[in-house]
This record gives C-alpha cells, structure tokens and sequence, in this order.
C-alpha cells in the first residue's frame, strides 16, 4: 500500500466533525510516516539514481540549515548561558549554573529549536515543491504523480531532513556545551574535571536515552509530516497551501507531545 | 485521454551537487562519530572507565541523596553515590564508589557527614583529621553523621514564639519597661528645666537648687582652708620648719645608734672572753670533782677500819 492508496481513501465529507478529520489525518500521517520509513529501509530505495538523488538532498537540506542554525543557537546558547550564570551568582547559587544551562540547552531547547528550524526552512521548501509540481500537471491523475513525487522528490527531501535535524541538534548541543563551559569557567583548562563531572550528573542513562529517542523522534516527526501533509488531497474547496498549513500546524502539535513525553519520562 | 508524463522533464530541475554521495557519506560519518564521542564522554563523565572501591554509609534517613551525587573531601569530588537501599534492620545504606587515585584521602578514623541545607541539594562529605592513620579498606562500613538545616527549624520556631512573647510582655501597657521609659520621660522632662540634668537627678528644682548652694558654700570653705593653709605663715610652713626639725633629730638618732653599734661590739667582744672562761671552769670543775670523789673514796676507807668501823650487821629480835 502506498501514500497514493491512502490518499484516495482521505475524502471528507462536508458533515464530518473537525475531531474526527483532526484524528484520520494524524492517522493518515503516522501510517505515511511508517512507510517512508519502511521505503529508506528497503534496499530497492537505493538504486544508484536514488543514491545520487539521496546523497544530493541531504548536502543541499544541511548546507541550508546548518550554517543559519549554527549561528542562531550559538547566539541563544550565549544570551541563555550569561544570564543563568549571572542570575545564579547573584542568588548564590553558582554551583547550579552549570548543570541548569546543560540540562535547559542541550536537553531540552536545542533539539526543539533544530526540528523547528528544519520543519520551517526545508519543510516548507519541500511543500512549496510538490504544489509546483501538481500545478506543472493540472490533468494528471493523483496516484501517478504522488508514486512520482514519492520516488524523485519527497524521500529524498524525507532524508535530508531527518539528518539534518539530527546534525544541527548534534552542533548545537556540542557548541553549547562549549560555551556554557566559556561562560562558567572562561578560557582556562582547570575546570575540564568539575565540568565534565556535571556534564556526568546530568546525563543521567535516563536523560541519556530520552535525548537520543527524542532527537530521533523529531527527526521522523519533522521529515514526514509535512510531506504527508503536501501529498494529503484537499477537501473540497480548500487551497492546497490551506492543507500544507494544516500540515504545519499538525508538525508543531506533533513536537509538542514528543517533548512532553520525554520531559515526563525524565522528571516523572 | 493520455495522461501527462511524470518524468524529470516536466518538473523542476533537480539541484546538483557535485561529489554529493561521498559528501553525504562524510557527512552521515561525521554526525555518527560526533554522537559516539559524545556517548563515551558521557560515560567517562559518569565514571564507566575509572576504577573504584566500594564504600558503605548507614544513615537512618536518605532524604536528599540520590544516585550520582558526589561525595567531597575539602570540596573535590572524590567519589559518587551508586545506589540507596534499605538494609534489613531499616537502616538506609548509600553506596558510593570512590575513585582508588582519591581513596587514599579516606582513612579509617575519616568522619562522614550529609548536610542538607534550605536551598540546594544534599551535600555528602569526608573529613579525614590524621591523615597518617591505616587506609580505609575497600567495602567498609561507616556510619555517617547528618546535619539537617530543616530539623532545626522547630526549634528555631519555637524560640522565635518565645522571643515574641517576651517581646509582647515588653511592649505591654502595664509592662515595666513601659513604666520604665515613662520614668525616663519624666526625668528627661525635668532635664528641660532650668538646672538641667541636675533637677532630673535630684527630683525637682528646689533640690538642685540646694545642691547648688551646698557648693556655693563648699567654694567659699575651700578658698578659705587655702588661705589658713598656704598662706604665708599658715599651716603648710609651720609643717615644713616642723620637718626640718625632724630632719634634725634623726641626723642625731642615727648618730647615737652608731655609738650603740660600736658597745656591741665591744660586748660581742666581752662575751666571746666569758665563754672562753667557761670552757676553763668546765675542765676545773671536773678536777675539783674528781678530787671530791677521791676524799670521798678516802673517808669510806676510813670509816671501815677499826675503830671507825660500824657494826652493821642487822640483828632480829
């Protein structure tokens, strides 16, 4: 079965409560997802055009986001990082800094403001794309174009952003780390042992692991979902830019849960 | 109806990138090694590659201590806690695995303490006095002393109501230090008076003003003992020709204890004879007595010869 299947079967009618709708689409999407999975899994995928596209997609998705989103969190780790320390020496409570601005940064911002970044710079890119594309072919039938769009554009672009939120998330924590050692403890070697202590506390196997299946979580969420939503056919009436929104809006909903989730799995 | 090609001529142009599959080889490569270098500095954070010996701590109360915490020796971490459990007898047992390159600050007199403060966590820590004592074997058992900031707080509450207390009694309408500073007021009323401190000492002016001329008086009698005294012709000068005159009659005692000194000698002299005399006398004592005993002897003999002889013989009727 694939997406174009289970687009077909994706028609609303003009009575069916909003709820419901909400829930066919979330499901529509995870069962999308499950198969852009199962497609980067299937050795078929890779055939040596593929490849070439594959490989293509993942330089250009990270040579977009990675020097922007560099820059960005590096400027955020630094605000976030000088007014923890300040705020804490002010209380007296210096010795917390350091794990506040490890677990606040690189735990919990970092990744969220990665998967953001990427669904809003390449997933946006992506569904500008296939709605150009079905304008290129206003006759062509549905299942054609998507088993098309499937194979040329979106697992490409699927791939591209899954890794790319995989590295930003993986720079920006490494650079927030760094600075967050800069900020407490300035350029001197002497404070390698008691940071790396704290960096020891607060990753804890448990918060260990939720970062990891969150990061990982978020990579899927943002590399699917906006494809799903740009391959979704409209209801009737509805611009297909309303249905590429709705699938933004499904995104954010989506990262919101993961981060509840993995906040509830390390502090409850 | 022909339905319209899919193909990549009738969609937009795909991006090139050059060399884009061994970029996104590098790429993948280096995003896995930078998650794995992570992992291992995680786990070398946490202690993983490091050896470490076993350390037991009994504590009746694991409020605050949670596994990873650090137990300090003069504030360096030197071990962390593995694991709280709850010995058999409920008493709380927290393992802790200390670093063997910092187990020689634990010696077997060291002291173990859990502070727990108002704000932060729960602090573990070691002292070690002697230093020179034996090592603190691997798997020991100690029992470890708790300071709690919190359990003070009772007691701290308690003090505090009977601080206000007091305070309420102080501040009372009736209290004695009301009544006390309402003295005060009034003396400090009388201060303002003309005799100032003098009326709020004495209790009014009338007495002030007898004190006033009490000294009046005294000043007069002062002048006049100056006058009697060290006027010329006065006191002073008649004490001093006195004291000459003293001085006079001492210069002629000193004089005459000397003449004194001088017939005591003499006499020292004078007695030094008289007991050489009477060493002499001692030795002609003795040979008049010996010349007494001879007599003696001589008028026994005599009286036992014949006719001086006695019959002596006792006879019995």
């Amino acid at each position: 079965m694939n997406e174009s299947s289970l687009a077909s079967r994706s028609a609303h009618g003009a009575g069916t409560p909003r709820l419901f709708g909400g829930l066919a689409g979330a499901w529509r999407s995870l069962r999308f997802s499950a198969l852009l999975l199962i497609m980067i899994a299937s050795p078929a995928t890779y055939s040596t055009e593929n490849r070439r596209r594959l490989a293509s997609q993942i330089c250009l998705t990270c040579n977009q986001t990675v020097p922007a989103f560099t820059l960005l969190s590096a400027l955020l780790s630094l605000v976030l990082v000088h007014i923890v320390v300040v705020t804490a020496q002010s209380y007296g409570l210096s010795q917390f800094a350091l794990g506040t601005v490890v677990r606040v940064l690189v735990v919990e911002l970092l990744p969220l403001s990665a998967a953001l970044f990427v669904a809003l710079r390449a997933g946006a890119a992506m569904n500008a794309e296939i709605t150009a594309l079905r304008r290129t072919q206003p006759g062509a039938p549905r299942r054609v174009i998507e088993s098309a769009l499937i194979q040329r554009i979106v697992l490409p672009r699927v791939a591209g952003s899954a890794v790319a939120v995989v590295l930003l998330a993986a720079i920006s924590g490494g650079l927030a780390l760094l600075l967050a050692y800069l900020g407490v403890y300035g350029f001197t070697p002497w404070g390698i042992a008691n940071f790396t202590r704290t960096v020891g506390q607060v990753f804890e196997p448990t918060v260990l692991m939720a970062l990891g299946l969150k990061t990982l979580l978020f990579a899927i969420a943002v590399a699917t979902i906006p494809a799903s939503a740009g391959l979704e056919k409209p209801r009737r009436g509805q611009e297909e830019s309303v249905a590429v929104l709705q699938g933004t809006v499904r995104l954010f909903a989506v990262l919101i849960v993961i981060e509840i989730l993995s906040l509830t799995a390390e502090f409850f | 109806m022909t339905p319209p090609d899919p193909t990549p001529e009738n969609s937009p142009p795909e991006p090139r990138v050059p060399h884009a599959e061994l970029k996104a080889t590098a790429l993948l490569l280096a995003i896995a090694a930078l998650i794995c270098a992570f992992v291992v500095y995680v786990m070398a954070a946490r202690g993983v590659f490091e050896e470490t010996q076993d350390l037991v701590l009994l504590a009746d109360d694991s409020e605050g201590v949670i596994p990873g915490m650090n137990l300090t020796f003069s504030g360096f971490p030197i071990g962390r806690v593995r694991r709280v459990e709850l010995a058999a007898d409920g008493t709380v047992r927290i393992l802790i695995d200390v670093l063997r390159k910092d187990a020689q600050w634990l010696r077997s007199t060291s002291i173990f303490t859990m502070e727990r403060s108002l704000v932060g966590e729960t602090k573990i820590r070691a002292f070690s006095g002697i230093l020179t004592d034996p090592l603190l074997p691997a798997g020991a058992e100690r029992t470890v002393l708790r300071g709690d900031a919190n359990e003070q707080i009772p007691q701290v509450m308690a003090a505090m109501r009977s601080l206000l207390e007091n305070l309420q009694k102080m501040t009372a309408e009736d209290s004695a230090l009301n009544t006390s500073l309402g003295g005060l007021q009034s003396v400090t009323e009388r201060m303002r008076g003309p005799h100032g401190a003098l009326a709020g000492l004495l209790g009014s002016e009338d007495n002030a003003k007898k004190l006033v001329s009490v000294l009046d008086r005294t000043n007069s009698l002062l002048d006049k003992a100056d006058k009697r005294l060290f006027s010329p012709g006065g006191v002073m000068d008649e004490s001093q020709a006195a004291i000459t005159q003293l001085h006079g009659m001492l210069r002629e005692a000193r004089d005459s204890l000397k003449k004194v000194d001088a017939l005591l000698v003499d006499a020292q002299v004078i007695a030094a004879n008289t007991k050489g005399a009477t060493a002499d006398l001692v030795s002609l004592r003795s040979e008049v007595e010996r010349s007494l005993r001879k007599t003696t002897q001589l008028i026994e003999e005599i009286n036992r010869k014949w006719p001086f002889a006695r019959d002596t013989e006792i006879k019995l009727p």
